[in-house]
């Protein structure tokens, strides 16, 4: 038997597999439309350090609108420990998990650099890093309307989730009894599978741009 | 003893009251920033009596609380009320809102006083064993109070109003404050005025036909919609006059396509008359409910009003068209069908003196007969569906019997290609006798043309089975598009070996790699078991599908006997026993035991998925005397058109939260058993066969929608809208 024939009979086989199992893919459900590009930025982090979507290209990105004295976000933050937990767990998964602050100065939940690495330490957060977006540029071109406000990057540059972070808007709501989108989306993300919602609205103070 | 007890708690209730009575402003509460009150339009309580009671918010100047829709950010207010039992509360009449933009965001709610009104149900016979002398209220509230900033706040009212014979006069103060909320609520739009919305590029477009205060000179506009993330909320409303009406541009945001439905408050200023209308209406147009196009980016300059993308049903097709070129052309390798290309080409050499014009026509006519035969099936599939289809096709599958009895067969057919048994040699052979009987001209080419697509016939049963679902669950030209492209797949090589005979020596010969793709070709055939298996077990049940095994196996053994001394070589008398006579009654064993097995049909369905209820007789006259519109969706597991809208519409988000906002209830009628009582409510609708879709209206005397059968998002979005009776 020549190679030829070989490579014939293989990639007979080949295209019978794929005629059999056409039918079951073409019955499955082709959701699969072509996810958003996450807009590109480029800003400073709290260590003065500039950063971009760019560098993290490959891997899940987390953007988190971030106002420590909003009191929808002090209820993930503060008692509850809920956001440092999420970070912490999905850093351990290799996503990179940036919160951002789009206070301008003088604005509620601005801090300069220094203020952060402070509240950074304090609040135990396990985030990459903070991103300061003072001029409420990346806030602008992302849309972020709240905090908390979540997006869900994919290792390509596209939009995997937009939106609240759980499905309790109360700010008396107990943050470790509400289903959080995020995590459960990241959780389908990372075993390769399609998250069980893509966009959600979302919650929260407003973004506390320049005027 | 219980009667002293009752008196003792009767005592204990009444002094309470009494302290309660004390406390004032136990109805009252207060945050930074903000006052709460919990109020009742009267002052006691007439059994059989509607009570309204208000929640009555005071903010601070520039504070605000927020309407049922926050806008970009903030949070509605909550009420929880804890009634005496019996009563029951309605939800908040939201108060018409006021629009505040902070930068480039906006909010909707109320700054100052407002008070959201609540009707509560007081029933005619209280409780007679209640020990309650009077009729107590309490209200967990939750705000979010905002200025630029934001703080929530939490506060327990209560209401402790005795009851009375008559309603007592409202105290003016509490008459006045109640008149204001119900002066701020939207109304209906007016009797002869009629709303419609189409969705255009970047907003959408509301036409107002009538006149009224929208028509005064200089009347401003704001939008206040209910629906989140589709509108621009700081952006305005602007408005032109046209000869069809006022049409009102309702700015979407960036990347965003309209909503299936314009559903919110449209406010209306007219100096200083404040007229607000509450607008739910079905929006028009192209990219009307693009699913997706939910989660575009803003940077993303995308159209909003974009067409939708190419249809799925499309899409499919061209892989089907792409599949059965290929499966065409895999026909060619299929053991009786190789030996009779080389055969085939070398003959029209032959035949036309290798005059490469004369061979090219052969080829041709070869091709031509091919695809003809191709057609010829299609037509004799598609008229035995026609025939079905009148007959109820597709029924069969309910029958556990059909489908043992098809996953035996294939089982055995999977067997068979791998080598455990032979039957039926020597087709190719015939194949070798026709051609040695020469055909003369290109009437002969066409026909052998023919002659080979009836011999491929038996090697191609796993093709023509793709092909062959496809035709019965695909439109007629679909199904013809698709047995061309097979045929096509299938008279290619002759057209192109014929065209350039030298290629022909680099075609592989006959050998053991056909055996080898022969063998190959078992597993799809046991796929197919496994699938019609499951069927099978969803009909019979776990004990049902053990016989169905059992069945196989004995198959198997039958096969294997007629193998190893069914052949040729083996002697006489052992090849009558252990060669026949064994194996078939290792296959009676098996249809016994399919039959068996058949017998443990089981009655029912399962359960349906989340967010589904099960159907039964009746179900949809009791949904609907609850005042809910009710979807039926009749089904089954061997449905495939069914499992395919289900994947594809049904289950899409679009349909979901429609079915949500519309207050349908979605009923699953699953006939993947059999049921009589399915089959007479489809003979009700004048229908035999599945799937079916009904949408009922609410109104028990109003007749209900049956759908067709290719259902889309919108379809189905928009019989909900018109069940529900929200469309203008």
């Amino acid at each position: 038997m020549s190679k030829t024939k070989y490579l014939f009979a293989s990639l007979a086989v080949a295209a019978l597999g794929v005629a059999t199992l056409a039918p079951m893919v073409a019955a499955a459900d082709k959701e699969e439309t072509e996810r958003p590009a996450a807009p590109a930025f480029k800003v400073k982090d709290y260590d003065g350090k500039e950063r971009t979507l760019e560098e993290f290209k490959g891997k899940y990105v987390v953007l988190e609108w971030v106002n420590l004295e909003c009191p929808f976000v002090k209820k993930h933050y503060n008692g509850s420990a809920n956001m440092q937990k999420l970070q912490k767990t999905y850093a351990d998964k290799g996503v990179v998990w940036l919160a951002i602050c789009s206070s301008a100065a003088g604005k509620q939940g601005h801090l300069t650099p220094e203020g952060w690495k402070t509240a950074y330490t304090e609040k135990k957060m396990a985030a990459t890093t903070v991103l300061i977006d003072g001029d409420g540029a990346v806030g602008k071109a992302y849309g972020a309307k709240t905090t908390p406000h979540m997006w869900i990057i994919g290792p390509k540059g596209t939009i995997e989730y937009t939106g609240a972070i759980d499905d309790d808007r109360s700010p008396q709501a107990d943050p470790a009894k509400t289903k959080n989108f995020v995590a459960g989306a990241l959780d389908a993300l990372l075993a390769g599978k399609e998250p069980p919602v893509r966009e959600t609205p979302p919650y929260g103070c407003s973004v506390k741009y320049a005027d | 003893m219980v009667r002293t007890l009752r008196l003792a708690m009767l005592a204990v209730l009444g002094c309470g009251a009494l302290a309660s009575a004390a406390l004032a402003d136990d109805a009252k509460g207060e945050g930074p920033h903000l006052r709460v009150e919990l109020l009742a339009e009267r002052a006691a309580v007439v059994p059989g009596r509607d009570l309204v009671l208000g929640v009555r918010f005071t903010t601070d100047p520039h504070w605000h609380v927020y309407w049922k829709h926050e806008g970009d950010s903030g949070l509605p207010p909550s009420v929880r009320l804890t009634l005496p039992a019996g009563a029951t509360a309605g939800p908040i009449e939201w108060p018409a809102p006021t629009r505040f933009i902070v930068g480039s965001e906006a909010g909707f709610g109320y700054e100052g006083d407002v008070v959201l009104p609540i009707r509560v149900r007081v029933p005619m016979d209280l409780d007679a064993d209640s020990v309650m002398p009077r009729f107590v209220v309490t209200a967990a509230v939750e705000w979010l109070v905002c200025a630029g900033e934001c703080i929530p706040g939490v506060a327990t009212l209560r209401l402790d109003l005795p009851y009375a014979a008559e309603e007592p006069a409202a105290d003016p103060r509490v008459a006045a404050l109640f008149a204001a909320a119900r002066d701020g609520q939207p109304r209906a739009i007016p009797e002869g005025v009629t709303a419609a919305a189409r969705a255009a590029p970047g907003h959408v477009d509301l036409v107002i036909r009538g006149t009224g205060p929208w028509t005064a000179p200089g009347a401003t506009f704001t939008w206040f919609p209910v629906t989140p993330l589709a509108f621009d909320y700081p952006a305005d409303v602007t408005v032109r006059a046209e000869g069809d009406g006022l049409h009102l541009r309702l700015p979407l945001s960036r990347g965003r396509a309209a909503p299936p439905r314009l559903d919110g408050v449209l406010d209306v200023r007219d100096g200083a008359n404040r007229h607000a209308y509450t607008i739910d209406v079905k929006v028009e147009g192209e990219g009307a409910a693009t699913p997706g196009a939910a989660a575009t980016p803003p940077s993303v300059a995308v159209a909003p009003a974009s067409p939708s993308p190419v249809p799925r049903e499309v899409e499919s097709l061209w892989l089907a068209l792409l599949l059965a070129f290929a499966g065409g052309l895999i026909l060619n390798v299929m053991p009786c069908v190789l030996p009779v290309i080389s055969l085939k080409i070398l003959s029209f050499v032959q035949q036309a003196g290798a005059h490469p014009e004369h061979v090219r026509r052969h080829g041709y006519a070869f091709g031509s007969g091919v695809l003809v035969s191709f057609w010829a099936l299609a037509g004799l599939l598609l008229g035995l569906r026609a025939a079905g289809e009148a007959l109820g096709w597709g029924f069969q599958f309910q029958e556990p019997g059909f489908t043992g009895a098809l996953c035996l067969l294939m089982f055995a057919v999977g067997l068979n290609l791998l080598g455990v048994f032979e039957i039926g040699m020597g087709l190719s052979s015939r194949a070798g006798d026709a051609e040695a009987r020469g055909h003369g001209g290109y009437a002969g080419s066409f026909s052998s043309g023919v002659l080979a697509t009836v011999i491929a016939t038996p090697c191609t049963a796993p093709f023509m089975g793709v092909a062959l679902g496809y035709a019965l669950a695909a439109p007629v030209l679909h199904a013809l598009l698709v047995f061309t492209a097979l045929g096509a797949g299938m008279a290619a090589p002759y057209v192109v070996l014929s065209a350039n005979p030298g290629w022909l020596s680099r075609l592989p010969g006959a050998g053991r790699w056909m055996e080898t793709f022969k063998q190959a070709m078992a597993f799809p055939m046991f796929a197919v078991v496994v699938g019609v298996g499951l069927v099978f077990g969803k009909q019979t049940g776990v004990e049902g599908l053990v016989f169905l095994l059992f069945a196989l196996l004995l198959i198997g053994v039958a096969a294997w006997l007629w193998g190893r001394f069914g052949g040729l070589a083996a002697e006489g008398m052992k090849r009558a026993v252990a060669g026949r006579a064994m194996p078939a009654l290792f296959a009676i064993g098996a249809v016994v035991a399919v039959v068996v097995g058949s017998g443990r049909t089981q009655e029912g369905a399962d359960a349906p998925p989340e967010g589904w209820l099960a159907w039964k007789p009746g179900i949809e006259a009791e949904l609907r005397a609850q005042g809910r519109p009710v979807f039926v969706d009749y089904t089954a597991a061997w449905c495939i058109t069914c499992i395919a809208n289900e994947k594809a519409v049904l289950s899409t988000d679009t349909v979901r939260s429609a079915a949500l906002h519309h207050g349908v209830a979605m009923v699953r009628a699953d006939w993947t058993r059999k049921s009589s009582d399915i089959r007479d409510a489809l003979a009700l609708l004048g229908r035999a066969s599945i799937p079916v879709y009904v949408v009922y209206p609410p109104d028990p005397a109003a007749p209900g929608e049956v759908l067709p059968t290719a259902i889309t998002p919108s379809t189905i979005v928009d019989a909900f809208g018109r069940a529900s009776g929200k469309t203008p």
